[in-house]
């Protein structure tokens, strides 16, 4: 009889928490008190000590919601030290988390995770990193969606007025393939040690997958990833923020033949990722009548080299990248915050 | 059946917006524009002051202009406009 009602003690738990508003459309996992003081007890924090604040919002995040959302996310209380960072990298007043979390653009918020705690705790930098399977990768992303909707009233038909929306929007986690990169990890530029863990949360809008099956040499290769992050469509070629452009195996291996660092690529790709004010005019992304010239003024999707982010992930095996646009009316609506994990 | 519930929400904490008095007419008054930085804000902000000038002696104390639609007005450009102009206009475009 145990047996039998047991599971149905655990169905009706996850109903009540559906009945009161409070996942993401998908079942979560109850919280109790052993597992949200184990979350607690990861990261040495009380439960009414505060994390950060959102003062656009009039809100103050605590310990004890953000793991009860972890919880809820199916997190292990391993992954605190990362759900703590990111929470704090999304109050920083450059994120501008309002702006974001509220625009009609739709931005998922996008975590990524460097340093050795992405392999002690399991996060997927590898194969399908974009993809489902890796339980880290998933909760993580997830856990910071939760405490979005209900600790930062930041709910679909709310505060969150997305248009359309983004799959990202669920979860969006994952880590850089540092062991396996042939260049300085991503957070080393941002003046981190190789020893020190981040993460980096930044506004995307859109990811694009670019397959290039034929490429042998870095100009045709990065020549696609342009035309990819230049598409007219994008917030990007109108705000110009910084991007990601992740690089996996058998691409990384073609720029390593050539002998090209990151400085080299950054550049290839800042040179050719760009639309004439022509271009943009015709497709009404810019406005005014086309004038003289303006088939010769380029429009670049950011403002310079370095504001394109190369981070190295995906499976060793393939011919495909990608590049995560930003999100944003202008370039000042939000910047990435990289903030470091308390161990 | 009888189980405890973990509520994982923050209520957000309310506080009392002081509005600035609502002028009884136009007339005479110094009037302040925020534009947002979205494309038509300042046109539509512009327009809306040209037809309020047709009807209304009135003078324009400056255009504030946001860091992003999504951030509130700076602190500084507030206390200018309180000092500055009577009223406020703030807009939104595309």
């Amino acid at each position: 009889m145990e047996n039998r009602s047991t599971p149905q003690q655990a169905a009706d738990l996850i109903e009540a928490y559906y009945q009161k508003g409070w996942t993401d459309g998908l079942p979560i996992v109850p919280p109790s008190e052993q597992s949200v003081s184990a979350m607690l007890s990861a990261v040495g924090l009380q439960r009414d000590q505060v994390i950060a604040g959102i003062p656009t919002r009039n809100v103050v995040i605590t310990a004890d919601k953000v793991a009860i959302n972890g919880v809820m996310a199916g997190c292990l209380p391993e992954y605190m030290p990362v759900i703590i960072s990111a929470v704090k990298g999304i109050c920083h007043p450059d994120f501008n988390y309002h702006g974001m979390a509220t625009s009609t653009g739709g931005a998922a918020l996008a975590i990524l995770v460097n340093g050795p705690v992405a392999a002690q705790i399991g996060i997927n930098s590898g194969e399908n990193l974009f993809g489902p399977g890796c339980r880290a990768n998933m909760t993580i992303g997830r856990a910071l969606r939760l405490l979005m909707m209900n600790s930062l009233n930041t709910r679909p038909g709310g505060l969150d007025r997305s248009t359309i929306g983004h799959p990202g929007k669920i979860s969006f986690c994952f880590a850089e393939n540092e062991l396996h990169s042939p260049w300085e990890p991503f957070h080393t530029e941002r003046g981190f040690g190789r020893d020190e863990s981040t993460t980096t949360v930044f506004a995307s809008a859109d990811i694009i997958q670019v397959y290039n099956q034929l490429a042998q040499t870095p100009e045709p290769l990065l020549s696609a990833m342009a035309d990819a992050m230049a598409n007219m469509g994008s917030m990007n070629i109108i705000n110009q923020q910084d991007l990601v452009v992740v690089l996996a195996g058998e691409h990384q291996q073609v720029l390593v033949k050539a002998g090209w660092g990151k400085q080299q690529i950054k550049q290839y790709l800042f040179d050719h990722a760009r639309r004439s004010v022509a271009e943009l005019k015709r497709v009404k992304r810019l406005p005014g009548p086309l004038e003289t010239g303006d088939g010769t003024t380029w429009r670049h999707v950011v403002p310079g080299p370095d504001d394109i982010k190369l981070v190295c992930a995906g499976g060793s095996v393939g011919t495909f990248s990608a590049c995560l646009l930003s999100w944003g009316g202008s370039r000042t609506a939000t910047s990435m915050v990289t903030t470091k994990i308390q161990p | 059946m009888d189980f405890t519930l973990f509520d994982p929400t923050i209520p957000a904490e309310s506080s009392a917006i002081d509005y600035a008095p609502r002028p009884k007419q136009l007339n005479n008054l110094k009037i302040a524009l925020v534009e947002n930085t979205k494309y038509n804000s300042k046109a539509i902000l512009l327009k809306l002051y040209e037809q309020l000038e047709k009807r209304y002696q009135l003078q324009l104390t400056g255009i504030y202009r946001k860091q992003s639609a999504g951030h509130p007005i700076a602190p500084p450009d507030v206390e200018e406009c309180v000092k500055t102009a009577d009223i406020a206009i703030a807009g939104i475009g595309d």
